[in-house]
């Protein structure tokens, strides 16, 4: 027992040692970002920094194990891990906290899990398991889609049913983004795009009151600067008036004094660049353009189609989160309640950021392992 | 084309390369992406920042400005007419609050609001954001000192209030100084118009809107203070970031007497009319004009109902007669004819005229007010017992040219005080006057009835007072005002001989003080004599017909009856002080302006000559 343990301890060590230490700094780097901008802010509840700094290194040590299990392991365990996802959010739907009118949330005691969060790993973990097997010259045919569909459309319509577009949306984004990654064909997306054009004038009629406030808020935020375009304006203020060099640390007036809303979770970006500036934001940005090409280029070095596929999917994942979230505070997109990857005060969003960098990490990790 | 689907090859490899063919493309949408943002970023942080930054400023600043206490207006015996109150209130931003029941709600805990007066403020606080959407709206409920402090001590916890300190304007004779005084108000939108920028959003500023509160505005408002405060998005205060103090009004010492203020006030009683003392260097000592009101009921806004009441009342309490009441001044213009002829040289004192009733001039019936006339007039007797038909004739060979000249320099037809709100102007009218504003030719017979000061002549009180004051000063213009520390010195001589002064003030001596004089009944007895001229200024023309059916003043309805006038001075020995009284519609000016010109005199030898001093 204490021999296998030991044994276990080396051959752990020696994993950890060939990991990419350009992502794990970086991740590690975001996260201590994350934390001084928390840190920044005066909070009415008490005890939020410790809390999200217990987050961090628990979802550090998840990183660990998910980097250290074989890839093959993962490979095998996707669509249970898929299906697994796929029954916490139906036991959301039975069991979820409530709040701001949708059902997101289940209490497992440390903290509240978020399994559409969760969802947007599972379906790139299926998605590429799918694909491992799949020849490239069959990869079109009508009967090679059905199971990929059925993949995509079953946790899109239970998180659409929460409500959170928002998130389904996501999911449908990066999935998609892995079907042409293996390989579809061009005509199918072209064709798919067409149809959703058709489709989106049909489902405006089926979005909810405030989903339809929210597209139109962002057309034109000024029209209703006390009502849903508030957010979008004070973030707007917030950010233009760091200017180049920033307000300084805690120096956020409109952080601080609760003009923004949010700026510990969606904002939390706004929160940062009001404090440091375009210069800082810029830092940041380049911080998390090297994070995603960093991962992209573990996938071109990954043997298995399932790892490249991973890794792929993972990036693509972090760059939709982050575009989609800067893109909102600084108005260029509609408000979409996202976070933004390894900031954002959210235990589920860190947990499942460095789950899945944890994926990579496997995959870099047993790069040369292959999938037959 | 060829490199988006390219033609795949079977097996792992070629599998591999769609995948990294495929990443190589999101790889550069990718980095497009974050060009974008990156710009977007640059548009807002570097571009855009200051306009950014002041945005985020106003969000975060609040001014808070705080109404200067007015200066005290004082009598020339530096007894209080006007002061202030210190009150606590409390003042809102209506644009801030999103909520109002919550507004409320969240006060409840501290001040004790009615159902009644909550839904009196929503009203009030809901038309006030559409009109003066920038400034403070004041809640006017006078807080108890303890109340306020609780707030104060609160504030962190309550949102979009502040207490101030403020103060309320109190007269002590609200009465009585209403018209000469004024009052303070809410400025309205024109006055925020003209009002000095730093002004704008005082919380609780009252400005002056009429009299010397308005007149001498500049001098007693003060200076706002200014406080800078750091709130938060729910208007919560956190901290006080400047601080300036306001600095207070100038005090205001007037030429006025409140004791003898009041008391011509009570003497005119329930009359409709006006009374001025001034010295005969100008220094106003008595500006009062009745009906008035309490001009304390004006600092919080008086109600619609009083209001409507006074401007409907035929008596006209709001309007300060004394400066802009206009009157053809009758027989008191008949020293200025006088002294106009004597000094144009066209008659001299024993200029003798036989008074029958009547006389004619081409073809045209003129009356004297005696039936049966005064007999052979020279000019003493002619002022003494008011003789019109010696004036008629005396008018008719001066011309009114030359009359108006006079006049001019007597400051009839003129502005007597600077700039004062209320003041009206009066007409002295000459041949090119009508010329230019009726477009008619003059007429003789308006000359005619002008030397008894009939026709198109229009006096103010206080410019009648003015003339008798300068008559009474031994002929030098002055400049009657109402700030103490004016320079009161004689000016220039405008009766160039003193022997036709002295026939003037001799014929006014006796017109008071012997029998058969115009205001005999109103002699004061004793060593302080005083005199003067009564007139009786008619609203109306006397038909022939109406002059046979004898129709008396007194069975007209009110407002046609004739006005009742007199000016006059005294002491008789050494003059210093001047006074004109007129009673609207009175009728005679021997009835009725004459014994209320003899109880105000009396007084003012009281208060000025106490007993042992002679004059």
């Amino acid at each position: 027992m204490l021999r296998l343990n030991k044994s276990f301890l080396e051959n752990f060590s020696t994993k950890i040692k060939s990991m990419d230490f350009v992502i794990f700094f970086l991740m590690i780097l975001i996260a201590l970002i994350s934390l001084t901008v928390l840190s920044s802010l005066d909070f009415n509840e008490k005890g939020l920094v410790d809390k999200h700094f217990l987050r961090i290194c628990f979802s550090l040590i998840v990183f660990l194990i998910a980097a250290s299990i074989n890839i093959k392991t993962w490979y095998k365990l996707s669509y249970f891990f898929y299906g697994f996802v796929i029954l916490l959010l139906i036991l959301v739907d039975f069991y979820g906290l409530a709040g701001k009118g949708a059902k997101r949330w289940l209490d497992i005691g440390i903290f509240n899990l978020q399994p559409s969060e969760l969802m947007k790993v599972g379906v790139i973990m299926a998605l590429a398991r799918y694909y491992q097997y799949i020849k490239t010259d069959e990869i079109d045919r009508v009967k090679n889609l059905v199971v990929p569909i059925t993949l995509i459309i079953i946790p899109f319509l239970l998180v659409i049913k929460q409500p959170d577009l928002g998130t389904a949306l996501f999911i449908l984004l990066v999935a998609i983004s892995i079907l042409w990654l293996a390989g579809l064909n061009l005509k199918i997306f072209t064709f798919g795009t067409l149809s959703l054009l058709i489709l989106a004038p049909l489902s405006i009629s089926f979005l909810k009151p405030y989903q339809k406030q929210r597209i139109l808020t962002f057309l034109n935020p000024e029209n209703d600067p006390t009502g849903a375009g508030y957010h979008v304006i004070q973030s707007k203020i917030a950010i233009g008036s760091g200017g180049f060099f920033g307000q300084g640390y805690k120096e956020g007036s409109q952080s601080n004094l609760s003009f923004l809303p949010e700026p510990h979770t969606d904002f939390i970006f706004t929160a940062f660049a009001e404090q440091f500036g375009f210069i800082g934001s810029l830092i940041l940005l380049i911080l998390f353009l090297i994070l995603i090409f960093r991962i992209d280029s573990i996938s071109k070095v990954s043997r298995s189609t399932f790892g490249r596929l991973l890794c792929f999917g993972v990036s693509f994942n972090f760059f939709v989160y982050i575009a989609i979230n800067i893109g909102m505070v600084t108005g260029l997109l509609p408000v979409v309640g996202v976070p933004i990857p390894i900031m954002s005060y959210g235990g589920t969003a860190m947990l499942t950021s460095m789950f899945a960098l944890g994926l990579v990490m496997s995959a870099k990790i047993h790069k040369d392992e292959n999938i037959y | 084309m060829e490199y988006f689907s390219p033609k795949v090859k079977k097996g792992i490899e070629s599998k591999s390369k769609t995948i990294s063919r495929r990443g190589f493309v999101l790889g550069l949408a990718k980095v497009a992406f974050f060009g974008i943002i990156t710009s977007r970023l640059a548009y807002l942080q570097l571009f855009k920042s200051k306009e950014f930054k002041q945005l985020s400023d106003r969000n975060r600043y609040r001014e808070i400005k705080e109404v200067p206490e007015r200066g005290v207006i004082y009598d020339f015996k530096n007894r209080i007419i006007a002061s202030n109150n210190q009150v606590y209130l409390l003042s809102i931003f209506p644009n801030e609050i999103k909520n109002l029941n919550e507004f409320f709600y969240e006060l409840k805990p501290y001040i004790d609001f009615d159902i009644l007066e909550i839904k009196r403020f929503k009203r009030e606080i809901y038309r006030h954001k559409k009109t003066k959407k920038y400034q403070a709206y004041i809640i006017d409920k006078k807080l108890p000192w303890k109340v306020i402090s609780n707030i104060n001590y609160n504030l962190s916890n309550i949102s979009y209030v502040q207490p101030i300190v403020s103060f309320e304007r109190t007269y002590s004779h609200g009465k009585e100084f209403a018209h000469i005084v004024g009052y303070v108000g809410e400025p309205n939108k024109k006055d925020l118009k003209s009002i000095s920028e730093k002004f704008l959003n005082t919380p609780n500023l009252k400005i002056g809107k009429n009299g010397i509160e308005k007149k001498f505005e500049d001098l007693i408002i003060g200076s706002p203070g200014k406080s800078v405060i750091e709130t938060n998005a729910f208007g919560r205060q956190l901290k006080q970031i400047s601080y300036n103090q306001g600095i207070k009004g100038k005090n205001f010492n007037s030429t006025l007497d409140s004791e003898l203020q009041v008391f011509a006030n009570k003497t005119l009683g329930n009359e409709s009319g006006s009374v001025i003392v001034m010295t005969t260097r100008g220094e106003i000592r008595c500006c009062t004009s009745s009906p008035s009101f309490d001009a304390n009921l004006f600092t919080y806004g008086i109600n619609s109902f009083e209001y409507k009441k006074y401007l409907k009342d035929e008596k006209k309490p709001l309007s300060n007669k004394a400066l802009s009441s206009q009157y053809p001044p009758g027989s008191t213009l008949k020293m200025l004819v006088a002294i106009s002829a004597m000094e144009n040289g066209i008659v001299n004192s024993n200029f003798k005229i036989r008074c029958k009733e009547s006389t004619e001039y081409f073809g045209q019936k003129y009356h004297c007010w005696k039936e049966k006339g005064h007999g052979v007039v020279d000019m003493k007797k002619a002022i003494k017992e008011s003789c019109d038909i010696y004036f008629y004739e005396v008018a008719r060979l001066l011309g009114v040219d030359r009359m108006y000249k006079t006049a001019l320099k007597f400051g009839l037809g003129q502005y007597v005080l600077d700039n004062f709100l209320e003041e009206k102007k009066g007409v002295f009218p000459n041949t090119k006057w009508k010329k230019k504003y009726i477009g008619q030719p003059w007429y003789l017979g308006e000359t005619i009835i002008a030397g008894i000061g009939q026709g198109y002549i229009q006096t103010t009180p206080i410019q009648l007072c003015k003339m008798i004051a300068q008559i009474a000063n031994g002929g030098f213009k002055i400049k009657p005002s109402l700030n103490a520390n004016d320079n009161f010195e004689l000016g220039e001589k405008i009766i160039e001989n003193d022997d036709h002064l002295k026939i003037i003030k001799d014929s006014l001596v006796v017109a008071t003080n012997e029998w058969k004089g115009t205001s005999y009944n109103s002699r004061i007895k004793g060593d302080l004599k005083f005199c003067g001229k009564t007139g009786t200024s008619q609203v109306r023309r006397i038909s022939q017909r109406q002059r046979e059916l004898d129709i008396k003043n007194k069975d007209l309805p009110w407002k046609f009856r004739d006005h009742s006038l007199f000016t006059g001075y005294g002491p008789v020995s050494n003059p210093e002080y001047a006074i004109s009284v007129i009673i609207d519609h009175g009728g005679s000016g021997s009835s009725k302006a004459a014994p209320i010109a003899k109880k105000v005199m009396q007084k003012v030898f009281e208060l000025y000559y106490p007993k042992g001093t002679n004059a």
